[in-house]
């Protein structure tokens, strides 16, 4: 184990935790609509399953923060 | 007028009764006039830090059914002036009370002309939680530096909003400034981030604490501890006066000598 960033390990997988907390959306929910997703543009495009990444994000703005859904999509 | 603050965390062994106990032991050494209330009916232990565990007769839940009066279930503090305990039952559950009882047994309590009523919070987000916050008019979340901690302590802020409390404040536990110096733990300023919330205090993880709880004497009242002078400054804070956070300091490393020192004295690493 590296020695020297576990407080920053863990800042980073308690950002996502209380992010999924906060919109009620878990891990699972995320890979579900990720294949529901794959399916959809499959039938429109050639996509690179693979290399699909979807992600659960936060954005502070101001004095407020809102979660979005960032999915990135390579095109064979 | 009373103010009823709830001291609460979600997650449970956090230090929610140890604040409790400090704050409402260092108001009263303010001169305030202070009910300190254990809502964690079952597992009762305010008391026991409190170190008032042998002078209980009457419980909150004997209050509100009746079968006592208020004046006869407080136990007074002969350590401090104005300071009170209204103890929890023990072989009750959380059940056995409703939100509206709470209110109505604040209500009580105000009326006798209290300056602060502290109200120790069950681990959770059940019925003892919903109890806890019903009359409440503030609310003092208590964390530590750990994922778990602060997970939990993030939906308790936002279970508190959604009951009309929000303006809830900090108290951030057990830290440990060396490890933050290492990166080996989250800071204040990386929990501030995540719970978006205004900080009330920082208490060092310190051997005086457990000290203090082995003895039944609030941290708060002991001058050299550090800890307790964290907790002086958060009634300070509450009480209005504007005290900026302790700069806490990484124990300076020791030499061998003066570890050989500190044997021979009987000292402990």
């Amino acid at each position: 184990m590296e020695q020297g960033f576990s407080g920053a390990v863990a800042k980073d997988r308690l950002k996502f935790l209380v992010l999924s907390d906060r919109v009620s959306c878990t891990g699972e929910t995320l890979d579900m609509i990720k294949q529901d997703v794959i399916r959809v543009l499959s039938d429109y495009i050639d996509i690179d399953k693979y290399d699909l990444s979807l992600t659960l994000e936060q954005e502070t703005a101001g004095n407020g923060s809102s979660a979005y859904i960032n999915i990135k999509i390579p095109v064979k | 007028m009373s103010e009823v603050i709830v001291v609460t965390s979600g997650k449970g062994g956090v230090g929610k009764t140890t604040t409790a106990a400090n704050i409402g032991t260092g108001l009263a050494i303010e001169g305030k006039s202070v009910v300190m209330l254990d809502a964690d009916i079952g597992l009762r232990n305010l008391d026991v830090v409190m170190g008032l565990e042998n002078r209980i007769i009457y419980d909150l839940v004997q209050v509100i059914e009746g079968t006592c009066r208020l004046k006869q279930a407080l136990v007074k503090d002969k350590r401090y002036e104005g300071l009170f305990l209204l103890p929890a039952a023990q072989t009750r559950d959380k059940t056995a009370v409703s939100p509206e009882q709470m209110v109505k047994l604040c209500e009580s309590i105000k009326d006798e002309g209290f300056d602060y009523i502290i109200i120790d919070c069950p681990a959770g987000i059940e019925q003892g939680f919903k109890n806890a916050i019903a009359a409440a008019d503030k609310a003092i979340v208590v964390t530590t530096p750990e994922i778990s901690a602060v997970r939990d302590a993030d939906r308790i802020i936002g279970m508190l909003q959604a009951n009309g409390i929000d303006n809830s404040k900090l108290v951030l536990n057990r830290i440990r400034v060396d490890m933050v110096a290492r990166n080996e733990m989250m800071s204040l300023e990386d929990v501030e981030e995540i719970l978006a919330i205004d900080t009330l205090g920082i208490i060092p993880d310190e051997e005086s604490i457990v000290i203090a709880t082995n003895k039944g004497e609030p941290v708060v009242c002991n001058e050299g501890s550090t800890a307790g002078q964290a907790y002086r400054n958060i009634v300070k804070r509450i009480l209005g006066e504007d005290i900026p956070l302790l700069r806490l300091m990484p124990p300076v490393r020791t030499t061998l000598f003066q570890r050989l020192f500190g044997w021979l004295r009987g000292e402990k690493e």
